[in-house]
């Protein structure tokens, strides 16, 4: 069995239709997410004139003349995690005086994009017999659970354990530790140890538990991100970079309670790796999806010797 | 969930984890201003002397120009791939993965040679010239054998095993150490220049009297002497300004004001990579090569040009050698002075082969992730963050070049600097193209800036190219800059073709594991 895992996508169309194509690439026949799948930025486009918009896209200003370079436009926004909406200069001005018309913009275009996104998916994968797992995590709306369980073909493992080949079970859990942004499933660690407790009372055997918990263990060396200030800059010291562990003590103890076969893990972008806590295995494949580059990890199991070889991949 | 609008000009972004990366734009330019090694100015102005009529200013600012259109080429490739390993991971992954190993392998080979090298000119040509300064001034034979000492082979070797050491224990204990490290000295490098500077302009308006002060230590009319001598020998007086000589000459300054691109092997550990990588390349060259520039215009002035044209070629009547830190030191007449004047020379001396250190141990750790090199290469110390067997092992084999140098004469008539240029002049031209080739993942980048309707990478890369191209070729046939131009010229190939077995004896390797290398390069079709 080969599983391909990637995870923190936010929203790259790149990403997205490389992860709909990872199982043949790869020879994979469970390819998963592990959350994240929502982007952060909204790209306005100002129409000024008739076939005439102005928008400012990875700090460039870009300028549009014509309908054709608009739809490149559109693309390279959406490939780079962003989403674009078209308004001109008076109802823009309207969105920069109101937060609240801002926020209800993310959403209506983050779900637009999830529903395009499990269309897509059950138009490829639809007859492959290829396994196909996503779910939400800490910086992703409630409103995608509800998108996703609408797939034909994409199964959500979060708050679950689901049954694979071969008698490998893959629990997933999407909520996180509190971040400073304050996202959507951040929870307390007590809450998180709770939940965590909940769904793996129902493994049937640890052996052959694949743990899908989005933030990585505490101090694992998959958890090392920049420490940061009030104001979310992040801290130099007279070391230079104050780099510190920020990864979840309930996702710790779990691994080290439960000792599954494998923790595949995400959420810090920057702590790519595969390292060993107290003998188990732990990974997370980093992201680099505003590149549109698809960081992810080939799991190689055996039905009768367990866990063969992880490797990184970048594709 | 709380928003914010707009947090860039013009996008709006919403409260979610992950919107940070590190910090250093001026680590990055000091990271240059190491790697420059403005220190090697003594050799520069040694050579000026094989090119007739050539003018060092000028010579400096076509070789900051030609530095500055690369080092912004460089800058955007880093951009395009914010991650530590230089130009190995850009052009893997834009050009080809077997061309990116071949030029990262060459590069990387032969700054671990400068790791080596460097270590020992640390002692030759910078502690020793400041010890024979300090023991003329102070009439210390004491000094001036220690001065001798530091020339002989247990001195060189010592002190650049030492220098080295000291280095690798640095990086080992993290990136942030090291950089703060780099940062002290390189602010007491920029205020050493000053005070040189200074020094420099009131000889040169007659304030202070260099030619007084080497008569007064080398006996009476030693100045003159040396002139003559010079004139006698047909070195001096200097021959009428020359612009095909300055161009040649232009890549004594060049081969080291261009070695600031170096910096983008460790893209991944800076944060805003973009604007790190653009000001710190450029700052580090326009500052050290505006250096280049006044220094040599002020060592005209204030030794004179028949003076410096002579002592090169003739000596001096000195326990010394006829190395410009020394002239500058008896401009300045004062031990004091030549202590603040030695402290740039001597710093830079120490730090350039940390930057050695770092490129080689960031691209190796690069190869070491995709497969192309043993794993341990990769492996990153989890207190301190850093790729300590990487590091120790460029350290190693630096140490063996260094011992090399300091005990046999084999390194001798060796140049590495061909092996480095190849980078130069491949990713100068691949600038020009990457536009047009890659069309989408340029359009799609935040360095689709264009000049005119023209990208301007690729005007930059033709800039880049005419004049580091020409850099190049002269590199490659000039016997001035390099004694022996057929061991160097053969060096630098032998480490292509031993670059290019190295990376399909790993292919094979690992296929052999299970692993296919081509999947770490290719990218997953969209479509």
């Amino acid at each position: 069995m080969r599983i391909y895992f990637c995870s923190d996508i936010h929203a790259s169309r790149k990403c997205w239709k490389k992860f709909l194509n990872s199982w043949k690439f790869y020879e994979a026949d469970h390819i998963i997410v592990g959350g994240d799948i929502t982007g952060k930025f909204v790209v306005p486009i100002i129409k000024t004139a008739p076939n005439t918009y102005t928008a400012t896209f990875l700090g460039v200003e870009r300028k549009i003349d014509s309908e054709e370079a608009l739809e490149v436009l559109k693309t390279r926004i959406a490939d780079a995690g962003q989403y674009w909406f078209i308004t001109d200069p008076e109802e823009y001005a309207t969105y920069e005086a109101d937060q609240g018309k801002v926020d209800k913009l993310f959403r209506k275009l983050v779900v637009d994009r999830a529903e395009e996104w499990m269309a897509e998916a059950d138009q490829k994968l639809k007859g492959t017999g290829v396994r196909c797992f996503v779910s939400g995590a800490n910086d992703d709306f409630f409103e995608i659970d509800s998108v996703i369980a609408k797939s034909e073909v994409i199964e959500d493992p979060n708050g679950k354990v689901i049954e694979l080949a071969g008698g490998f079970e893959l629990l997933g859990m999407g909520y996180g530790n509190p971040t400073p942004w304050a996202c959507p499933r951040d929870i307390p660690e007590a809450q998180l140890a709770e939940r965590i407790d909940k769904v793996a009372a129902n493994v049937r055997n640890m052996d052959r538990a694949i743990f899908s918990l989005h933030v990585p263990p505490l101090g694992s060396g998959l958890d090392v991100a920049p420490k940061l200030d009030d104001y979310l800059r992040p801290r130099v010291g007279g070391a230079g970079l104050e780099m510190i562990p920020v990864g979840s003590t309930a996702t710790r103890d779990a691994v080290l309670k439960y000792r599954p076969l494998i923790g595949l893990h995400g959420h810090i972008h920057e702590s790519r790796g595969i390292r060993k806590l107290d003998g188990v295995t732990i990974t997370n494949p980093g992201s680099e999806y505003g590149e549109g580059v698809l960081d992810g990890l080939l799991v190689d199991i055996d039905p009768n010797s367990g866990l063969r070889r992880v490797e990184l991949v970048m594709g | 969930m709380a928003t914010q609008a707009p947090a860039v000009a013009g996008v709006f972004t919403r409260a979610s984890s992950g919107l940070v990366r590190q910090v250093a734009t001026r680590d990055v330019m000091f990271y240059g201003v190491q790697q420059i090694a403005l220190s090697y100015i003594v050799f520069i102005v040694i050579a000026w002397g094989s090119y007739p009529g050539a003018s060092m200013p000028l010579a400096g600012l076509i070789a900051t120009t030609a530095g500055v259109a690369m080092g912004i080429c460089y800058a955007m490739f880093a951009t395009l791939y914010p991650r530590s390993g230089g130009e190995y991971v850009y052009l893997s992954r834009t050009l080809a993965p077997v061309i990116g190993f071949m030029v990262s392998f060459s590069f990387a080979l032969w700054e671990s040679f400068y790791t080596g090298i460097n270590g020992a000119f640390l002692s030759l040509y910078s502690i020793s010239p400041f010890l024979a300064a300090m023991g003329l001034q102070l009439n210390s034979q004491g000094l001036l054998n220690a001065s001798t000492w530091f020339t002989s082979g247990w001195g060189i070797f010592l002190t650049g095993t030492i220098c080295i050491a000291i280095l690798a224990y640095l990086q080992y204990r993290g990136a942030g150490v090291y950089f703060r490290w780099q940062r002290w000295a390189s602010y007491v490098v920029l205020g050493s220049i000053v005070v040189t500077v200074l020094v420099l302009f009131l000889a040169w308006t007659g304030a202070l009297s260099f030619q007084h002060n080497f008569d007064a230590l080398a006996g009476s009319g030693a100045y003159n002497k040396v002139v003559a001598q010079g004139v006698k020998a047909g070195v001096a007086p200097a021959a009428p300004f020359d612009f095909s000589q300055t161009l040649k000459f232009m890549i004594w300054p060049a081969f080291s004001i261009w070695f600031a691109v170096a910096s983008t092997s460790f893209s991944g550990e800076v944060k805003n990579v973009q604007r790190s990588q653009l000001i710190g390349i450029t700052g580090a060259m326009l500052l050290m090569g505006l250096s280049f520039i006044v220094l040599t215009a002020l060592f005209q002035g204030a030794f004179g040009s028949s003076f410096i044209l002579s002592a090169s070629a003739k000596g001096i009547p000195l326990n010394a050698p006829a190395y410009t830190p020394l002239f500058t030191a008896i401009a300045g007449g004062n031990p004091l002075l030549t202590i603040l004047m030695s402290l740039w020379v001597l710093l830079i001396a120490v730090f350039v082969s940390g930057t050695t250190i770092i490129y080689a141990s960031r691209a190796s750790l690069a190869w070491a992730l995709d497969g192309v090199a043993p794993d341990w290469l990769g492996r990153v110390n989890e207190k301190f963050h850093s790729p300590h067997w990487a590091i120790l092992l460029w350290s190693v084999v630096g140490v063996i070049f260094l011992s090399l140098f300091a005990f046999t004469t084999v390194l001798g008539p060796i140049s590495g600097f061909l092996g480095l240029a190849i980078s130069f002049i491949v990713v100068s031209i691949w600038a020009i193209f990457f536009p047009f080739v890659r069309r989408e993942q340029f359009e799609n980048s935040p360095i689709a800036w264009r000049v005119g309707g023209f990208p301007l990478m690729s005007l930059l890369g033709i800039v880049a190219t005419i004049l580091v191209g020409y850099g190049f070729y002269r590199l490659a046939i000039d016997s001035s800059f390099t004694p022996n131009l057929g061991f160097a010229d053969g060096g630098a190939a032998v480490g292509l073709v031993f670059a290019f077995i190295w990376f399909y004896a790993f292919k094979a390797y690992r296929r052999r594991q299970g692993v296919d290398i081509d999947r770490r390069y290719a990218q997953i079709p969209i479509e």
